[in-house]
Formats: structure tokens, C-alpha cells, sequence
């Protein structure tokens, strides 16, 4: 933008035919959940005042139980691995989709099924598949982990094939030029490329299956979801806070590590936060000299 | 179909083999990465070694019960003996240069690192400790081959890691040793085995007629005319959601100023905002909806509305509180230099700015809602996955299945209208 033809600028003037469209659009479907849900100022009120029962509830899950750490942490490293094995089983099996779901990898008539299949798997929320993997696999943590997976096939499927569209065409022709095959394209032109983000995607699922897996214990497949609420059916109060402050500080540790880890891996430069500074002390590396 | 399942299940049975043509083939593919296995019949050795190994290792273990004795270690250990000859031969005969006793070595360290870890998981008591939670009998057997998987699984990493280590040495390849040896660590603790899911092929069959056809209509109460009891369920969770949504979206825009460097010079009120909001929202949906119902009571969609408006805060707070930190401070300035109040800094000087991310972040999280309030209702927190859990719980899967479609159809409606709404705002 050229600063010499800069003049002030005029305010953008929303008609009030859409302003009151949009205040409409909103309020109307507002107002018609509060009726049909009976929500009104005094119900909130009795819930959030000091002292309501929100407040009775915290208040009566301090002092946390600390006996209980033991079987909570295992309990949270449970769902640990079934988050974890759930994103490597969605990596692994969504790494060679992504080629096939990529427009620039794969012909149109092989893309687009791929990309069909992966949208209809990410429609199905984990929850779902847990439920209907349940009754053929028994109870426990092992349907859950292949619920997640599945699951992250269709996220990172997605996410990866975005990423291999968006490289850089050049370093292929290149390749191809210097007679390089179709393995050595992807091997020394696609994967330089794309492989951080594709990694960092990894990760950041590994994140949010974190969530997950421990949401799937409600429904009996294993991991802290379930703890908690066995607690809180039978009235445990201040077992459920260790439960809850447990689970809280265990995925802020692991969010705080894995988005440094992730920030290192896509920039390729550490970062300046303590799980970074903890990072390059092990990775650390003579200091290249420019031009050697 | 029927064919497909008993050829996978027959293939199945001896799922050693399988194991080991797997293990073979992706060492072959590891070798080829980095160029010291060059033509098929590279490959062809190391699937061929992997598959004899690995059933020389399962004839020691097969139906094992009990503590496995030195003997049987050992015989194991000649299993791993096989796969890693075939490793270190692939490695010699493409790279004479590193000389017949490193390749020997390598051969040597799967053989002790594969007896190790037997002994060693045999001592702790880990393999007498393989069922991690309780089954009815005859329902579903931890295979076996899980533990299999884990000690074959450790020794295959320390052997890659030994073997490779001779060729590159990286630390990606100590990464990727770790991230193996966690996951089949992992997979044991889970019981998680992909032989176990051949096994099981069969019983997706079976229920897949349980599931279908859905059943649409059912009485309450015997002697009651079948009704559909879906709809008003649904409609209760969009209205969960909805509320969640506007409520959760209007109190983040003050936790968003407050969370945000260019509108708050406070130190405190800064720090404090900022590790509120990412304390909560560590804290998964489904927990808040059990929070809120222990807390309001059971059943209530009152309850999934608290919970939904929590969620939708903490994330519409984040988001929008990352957009603010990111604005032009220019306006501002202005703003304060003609002596605005910091309320009409923000409303005059940030607003505008922010205003179109804001509302595509709303429709963003209105769609998360309608998942998240699906979910949080199998809790009691009312709406229709009160429903799916009631059905769930009676087994009647045919209902389960009407439900999940009403609830694909409702998503994926509600996501071609926000995506709708997003093109004709932006």
C-alpha cells in the first residue's frame, strides 16, 4: 500500500437492514434454547453465587485426596498410551493416504475417493466409534485407542494432505529430471518438505487425543474419565479433586512440552520458553560457522 | 465378506508369521531409507528372517502360562538370533567395508537383547501381569502374542538401534527406538494387539446385524404406542449447544482483552486472566459436564448448558485473545492520545479490528458445541447423547444406530450452514 494516495479512511457504514439481521440471528436462536432448556437468571444465580452449588462442589473437593495419587496417575497413564497409541495407529496408516489424497501426488481418480473416505471417517466423533467398537472388543482401554485412531486417520489424513499440496513443485521437477524415481521424488523432494509439519501435526494430535482418551473412560473404555466418575457417583469428593487436578496438570505439562517441541520442529529454531531452554540442553550442537 | 473374515482369521491364526514378515519388511524399509539395502531380494531376506524368527520365539511362548524358564529364554533368543543374521547379512553384503564383526555384532546384540529382555521382564513379574483389566471368560483373551509383541518389539528397537547405529549414527534414529519401544511399552499396558482385532473380525459381522437396519420408532413403557424418540432430544442438544455458544463467546471478549498484551497493561490482571484460562482449558468437555451435573443435578440440560458455556470460553478466550495480541496498535494509540477511556480504546480502537475473527471463531465453536454437547449428554447432562447412553446401556443397538444417524445427519448439516455463513460474512 502506497502512502502517498492515504487519505482518511471513510467508516464502512453496516446497513441497519443487516445489522439488525445479525442481532436477530443471534438473539432468536438464543432466546429459543433459554426457553426450551427453562434456563433463567435465578437458576444461573443459584448455581454460580458464593456459596451456590458450583462452590459447594469445589469446596467440598478441597483438601484433595492425596492417597489416591497413586491410582490416579496410573489410571492418567492409561490414558496416556491409549492416546498414544491411538495417534501412532492414525499416523502410520494416514502418512501414505495423505500421498494418495494429495491432488499433486496422486491422480484425480485415486484423490478424490481418498479424500471421500477421509471426510466420512472424521464425521464420526471418537465417542461414536468407542461405542460401536464396545460391544465387538470388549470393555476396556484397547477399543478406545482404535476408536482415537481412527479417528486421527481422518484429522491427519487430512491435515498432511494439505501440507504435501503445499510444498514447493520445484526440488520434484528437479529430481524427476535428474532421473529420479517416483520414491526418489517423495524420499529427497516431498518429505524435506513436508515432513516437520507433517511431525508437528503428529504431535499436536497426540495433544488433543490426550483429551480425548481421557473423555472415553466415561463410557467404560478405559483411563481417567472413568475414575472420575466413579467418584463422583459415589460421593468421593476429595478423591475426584486429586482426579481432576491430577488430569489438569498432567496435560498442561505435556501441552507446554509438545507445543515446544512443536514450534522447535516447524521453525526449525528453538524457542525461548523452559521446556525449550530443557530441550536444547540436549540437543545442543557446536555452533556452525558461516562459510566454513 | 464371509470368505474375507475366515481367510483373515485362518491367516491370523499363526499371526507369528504375520508378525515377523511385518518386522522383516519394515526392516527392509528402514535399510533401503538409508541405502544399505539396495534390491528384493534384500527384502526378501530380511521378511524370510523376520517370519522364521519370530516363529521359532512364538513356539517358545505359545499358551505359555506361569514364569518362563532360563531354557525357554534361551530358545527364544535363538529366534531373535535368526532376524538378526538376516539383519546383519543385508547389512554386509551391501557394505563390505563394515567388515563381517560388526555385522556379527549386530546379530549378537538382538540375540542377548531378546533373551534380556525376557529374563528381565519375566523377573519383574511383567508377564505374569498381562491382563490390565478384568475379562469374562471365553469373552475376550489378551492374546498372547501382546507380550510377544513387547519383548519382540523392545529387542527390534535395540537391534535396529544396534545395528543402524553402525551405519548413521542420528539421533533421530534414537527418537524413533524411543517412540517404538513406548508404543509396543504402551500397546502391552492396553492390551492393544492387532492380532487380537483379526481374531475379533469375525464379531463386527455379527453385530453389524444387531446395528442394522436402525430401529426409528420405540415405546417407553410397554403397552405404549411406538414414537420417535430421537428428535426432541436432538433438538434439546442444539439448544445446549446454541446457549453454551453465545453465553461462553460473550464472556470471553473481556477475558480476552484482559488475556492480551496490547489492551492490558496490567501486569497482574494480565498474568493472572492468562493462566486462568489455560488452566481450564486443559480441562477436557466431558469434564465439565460431569462437574456441572454433581453439581446442579443429574439430567438436566441446565447442566450441559453450564458446562458447554465453560468450553466454549476457555477456547473462544484463547483464540480471540491470540487475535487481539496480534492487531495494528495504531488505532489505539489514536485512541488514547484523544483521550478515550481504555473501554473506548477497545471499543473503538480494537473492535473493528477484531470483529470478523470473532464471528468466524463463533461459528467455529458453535460447531465444536454441537459435538461436545452430543458428548457430555452420555454424563446426564441432558440432550441427546442422554438418549444414546440410555439405549447403550439396554444394548439395543439397532436404537443406538438411528441415534448415531440422526446425530451424523444434524453435524453435518450444521457444518454446511456455519461454512455457508462463514463465506457470506467474509
Amino acid at each position: 500500500m502506497s502512502t502517498a494516495t492515504k487519505t482518511r479512511p471513510t467508516r464502512p457504514r453496516a446497513s441497519g437492514y443487516i445489522k439488525w439481521g445479525i442481532t436477530a440471528a443471534i438473539l432468536i436462536p438464543f432466546i429459543w434454547g433459554v426457553l426450551g432448556l427453562e434456563i433463567n437468571p435465578s437458576r444461573i444465580w443459584d448455581a454460580i453465587k458464593p456459596g451456590g452449588q458450583v462452590w459447594t462442589l469445589i469446596g467440598a473437593m478441597f483438601p484433595p485426596d492425596f492417597d489416591k495419587v497413586g491410582r490416579t496417575f496410573e489410571k492418567i497413564l492409561e490414558s496416556l498410551y491409549v492416546a498414544w497409541i491411538g495417534t501412532i495407529i492414525g499416523a502410520l496408516f494416514s502418512f501414505p493416504l495423505a500421498f494418495l489424497a494429495a491432488t499433486n501426488m496422486a491422480p484425480r481418480w485415486v484423490s478424490t475417493p481418498v479424500r471421500a473416505v477421509l471426510s466420512g471417517i472424521r464425521a464420526f466423533p471418537e465417542l461414536v466409534l468407542a461405542i460401536m467398537f464396545i460391544p465387538a472388543l470388549g470393555l476396556g482401554p484397547y477399543p478406545g485407542a482404535l476408536a482415537i485412531g481412527v479417528h486421527s486417520i481422518g484429522t491427519l489424513g487430512k491435515l498432511s494432505s494439505e501440507v504435501i499440496e503445499g510444498i514447493d513443485e520445484g526440488p520434484l521437477e528437479a529430481i524427476k529430471a535428474a532421473g529420479g524415481t517416483r520414491m526418489q521424488v517423495i524420499r529427497m523432494g516431498v518429505l524435506p518438505q513436508a515432513m516437520p509439519n507433517i511431525l508437528a501435526y503428529w504431535i499436536y494430535r497426540f495433544e488433543i487425543n490426550i483429551r480425548a482418551s481421557a473423555v472415553l473412560g466415561v463410557i467404560g473404555a478405559g483411563g481417567v474419565g472413568n475414575e472420575l466418575v466413579q467418584r463422583l457417583v459415589r460421593r468421593e469428593m476429595p478423591a475426584a479433586g486429586t482426579v481432576l487436578i491430577l488430569t489438569v496438570a498432567t496435560v498442561l505439562v505435556i501441552d507446554t512440552i509438545s507445543g515446544a517441541v512443536r514450534r522447535r520442529i516447524v521453525s526449525g529454531q528453538p524457542g525461548t520458553g523452559p521446556a525449550a531452554k530443557l530441550g536444547s540442553f540436549f540437543t545442543r550442537r557446536e555452533p556452525v560457522v558461516d562459510g566454513a | 465378506m464371509v470368505v474375507g473374515v475366515s481367510v483373515v482369521s485362518a491367516v491370523a491364526g499363526d499371526v507369528a508369521v504375520l508378525w515377523g514378515a511385518l518386522l522383516g519388511a519394515v526392516l527392509a524399509a528402514g535399510l533401503a531409507w538409508v541405502g544399505a539395502a539396495r534390491t528384493w531380494s534384500d527384502a526378501a531376506i530380511l521378511v524370510v528372517a523376520g517370519a522364521t524368527g519370530l516363529a521359532v520365539v512364538w513356539s517358545v511362548l505359545d499358551n505359555r502360562e506361569g514364569v518362563i524358564d532360563m531354557a525357554e529364554s534361551l530358545q527364544a533368543a535363538v529366534g531373535w538370533l535368526v532376524v538378526g543374521a538376516g539383519f546383519a547379512y543385508v547389512l554386509w553384503r551391501n557394505d563390505k567395508g563394515l567388515g563381517w564383526p560388526a555385522a556379527l555384532a549386530a546379530a549378537a546384540a538382538w540375540a542377548v537383547a531378546g533373551f534380556a529382555v525376557l529374563e528381565w521382564a519375566t523377573a519383574i513379574g511383567f508377564l505374569n501381569d498381562l491382563r490390565p483389566f478384568e475379562v469374562e471368560a471365553g469373552e475376550l483373551q489378551v492374546l498372547d502374542g501382546s507380550f510377544y509383541a513387547w519383548t519382540g518389539g523392545l529387542t527390534s528397537s535395540l537391534g535396529v538401534a544396534a545395528g543402524f547405529s553402525l551405519r548413521v549414527g542420528t539421533p533421530a534414529l534414537a527418537a524413533v527406538s524411543g517412540a517404538l519401544a513406548v508404543t509396543l511399552f504402551g500397546a502391552n499396558k492396553i492390551a492393544f494387539s492387532i492380532g487380537e482385532l483379526f481374531k475379533q473380525f469375525g464379531r463386527f459381522g455379527e453385530l453389524a446385524e444387531q446395528f442394522w437396519p436402525p430401529q426409528w420408532t420405540w415405546s417407553e413403557f410397554t403397552g405404549e404406542a411406538p414414537e420417535l424418540h430421537i428428535l426432541d432430544p436432538m433438538i434439546e442438544t442444539i439448544q445446549i449447544a446454541v446457549v453454551g455458544a453465545t453465553l461462553g463467546c460473550l464472556i470471553a471478549i473481556p477475558v480476552a482483552f484482559m488475556a492480551s498484551r496490547p489492551t492490558t497493561y496490567n501486569g497482574p490482571v494480565y498474568w493472572l486472566s492468562r493462566t486462568t484460562m489455560n488452566v481450564l482449558r486443559t480441562v477436557p468437555d466431558l469434564f465439565w459436564g460431569i462437574i456441572f451435573v454433581t453439581a446442579v443435578g443429574a439430567g438436566s440440560p441446565f447442566a450441559g448448558a453450564l458446562a458447554m458455556v465453560m468450553f466454549s470460553m476457555t477456547i473462544m478466550a484463547k483464540l480471540f485473545s491470540e487475535t487481539v495480541d496480534t492487531i495494528d496498535l495504531g488505532p489505539l494509540e489514536a485512541a488514547r492520545a484523544s483521550g478515550a477511556r481504555q473501554s473506548q480504546v477497545i471499543q473503538t480502537g480494537a473492535m473493528p479490528q477484531v470483529l470478523p475473527n470473532y464471528v468466524a471463531y463463533a461459528l467455529y465453536i458453535f460447531e465444536l458445541n454441537i459435538r461436545a454437547s452430543v458428548v457430555i449428554g452420555l454424563v446426564g447432562a441432558g440432550g441427546i447423547g442422554l438418549e444414546l447412553n440410555k439405549q447403550r446401556s439396554f444394548f439395543q443397538w439397532d436404537r443406538v444406530m438411528a441415534i448415531v444417524l440422526v446425530i451424523f445427519v444434524a453435524v453435518i448439516l450444521i457444518e454446511l450452514l456455519s461454512i455457508y455463513i462463514r463465506r457470506r460474512l467474509v
